[in-house]
């Protein structure tokens, strides 16, 4: 006995019903156990900067107290042996002195970067106005502007500064460029930092390899620094100036 | 397919022995998760009762209306604490639909009982992370009683099919979906017994 048409389409019907079923939840379930798991790589990343930065601050500390004492012990050192010479090894000790002196000035200056006081303090313009002058070296020039009359939250900084940093240290590096301009600004519930720098030529092909393959290790720490606070990035090149925006969420913003 | 109802048999009574080994030294764990334990003595019984009695067609309806009732009744109740009484009413409510023997309700089961496995499965995916790898066997469950479904269905529509190439190799592709589906079900199933 044959089945009549409508019958064998209900029949079908029957058999695609559960299986469309099936092959949505098996979608939707795969799709939320994805998001699960990248939730989970999410809070280990923000751990593992923290993590980070806790050692970083531990390092800057535990070397500027050991070259405070340190530093201490040899000028009493030089203090001593310069009683006790005279002429040509006088001299030679007042050589060695600057040359330590130096050293210790550096060496400040390094910790100083790898941790700096105002990150401590959680002092947003402080914080740029030294990374300005950090990355001010030879014949690199970085300005720092301040337009904000608020600021988002104080545990943002650190994350912040670090992605400015990279974003500073891949224009110099990449891009080829001496002058780098970094200026802030909130409006509309919204912290903007712009870093502006020339459109150099290496600076357009470096910006066009990294539109297509987004890897390196300097922009995946960018990346995932922005992730961190909630923030993301746009880049433009208008009148031959590149421009990174990062947009970040002021909560304290003030209205006009 | 002798050979395929011989491996299915030796895999079933692993799992068999598997569950009985994690659960000797407390039964109660198998009083949570029932309907896993319950299907996979499911498969295994009909396998046995298969290779004894001769009866396609019976084994075949009984199969069909028994499964998924039993299946949707142990999923709503699961949450029932008299482990007893949950398990006699599944059986009673089994029963009265394989006197029945309406292919409109095994077919309303069978989509029921899939959409509680999903629901059980996303249940899972919002929990801890144990109870995360246990919901992957609720979706291979799923899979299992859509091949079930497709197969009833096309022995419901009453027509000749053994000229039919297609439906061999649908009949190849359930039997490969089902052997995949017992494999991964050995590796899940320890799962359920660690706390």
């Amino acid at each position: 006995m044959y089945l009549s048409g409508d019958s064998l389409l209900l029949s079908l019907f029957t058999m695609i019903l559960p299986t469309l079923i099936v092959l949505i939840g098996t979608i939707v379930y795969s799709y939320t156990v994805i998001k699960r798991y990248s939730n989970v790589l999410s809070r280990l990343y923000r751990s593992s900067f923290r993590g980070v930065d806790t050692e970083r601050k531990r390092i800057a500390s535990e070397l500027h107290n050991h070259l405070a004492v340190h530093s201490i012990s040899v000028s009493q050192e030089f203090a001593s042996l310069k009683r006790k010479l005279i002429g040509e090894h006088l001299d030679e000790l007042n050589r060695l002195e600057s040359s330590f002196d130096l050293f210790h000035y550096k060496t400040h200056q390094v910790i100083e970067y790898l941790y700096p006081k105002e990150l401590l303090e959680s002092d947003w313009v402080a914080s740029f106005n030294l990374l300005a002058n950090q990355m001010s070296i030879g014949q690199i020039n970085v300005q720092f502007e301040n337009f904000a009359r608020s600021w988002p939250k104080t545990d943002w900084l650190h994350h912040t500064y670090w992605a400015v940093q990279e974003i500073i240290s891949n224009a110099i590096r990449h891009s080829k460029v001496n002058s780098v301009q970094i200026s802030v600004v909130d409006e509309d519930g919204n912290f903007i930092i712009s870093i502006h720098y020339k459109a150099t030529e290496e600076a357009k092909k470096w910006l066009g390899s990294k539109a297509e393959s987004n890897l390196g290790m300097g922009t995946l720490i960018i990346k995932d620094r922005l992730k961190t606070v909630d923030a993301h990035m746009v880049i433009d090149v208008k009148n031959d100036v590149v421009t990174h925006h990062i947009y970040l969420k002021n909560e304290n913003s003030v209205t006009r | 397919m002798i050979f395929y109802h011989f491996g299915e048999l030796i895999i079933l009574f692993a799992l068999i022995i598997r569950i009985l080994y994690y659960s000797r030294k407390d039964f109660n764990k198998l009083k949570i998760n029932t309907e896993v334990y319950v299907y996979i003595l499911i498969l295994f019984l009909n396998n046995i009762i298969c290779s004894i009695i001769d009866n396609v067609p019976l084994l075949f309806e009984s199969y069909n209306a028994i499964v998924p009732s039993l299946l949707v009744v142990l999923l709503i109740l699961d949450r029932f604490k008299h482990f007893f009484i949950k398990f006699c009413i599944s059986i009673l409510i089994s029963f009265l639909f394989f006197y029945l023997n309406n292919s409109i309700f095994n077919l309303i089961l069978y989509i029921a009982a899939i959409l509680l496995m999903l629901r059980k499965a996303f249940y899972f995916t919002k929990n801890s992370s144990i109870n995360l790898h246990r919901s992957s066997l609720y979706i291979i469950f799923s899979i299992d009683l859509l091949f079930s479904i497709l197969n009833m269905q096309l022995g419901n529509i009453d027509l000749e099919w053994n000229q039919s190439k297609l439906i061999n190799y649908l009949g190849t592709l359930s039997a490969v979906v089902f052997f995949i589906n017992l494999i991964l079900t050995h590796v899940f199933i320890r799962r359920f017994f660690v706390a």
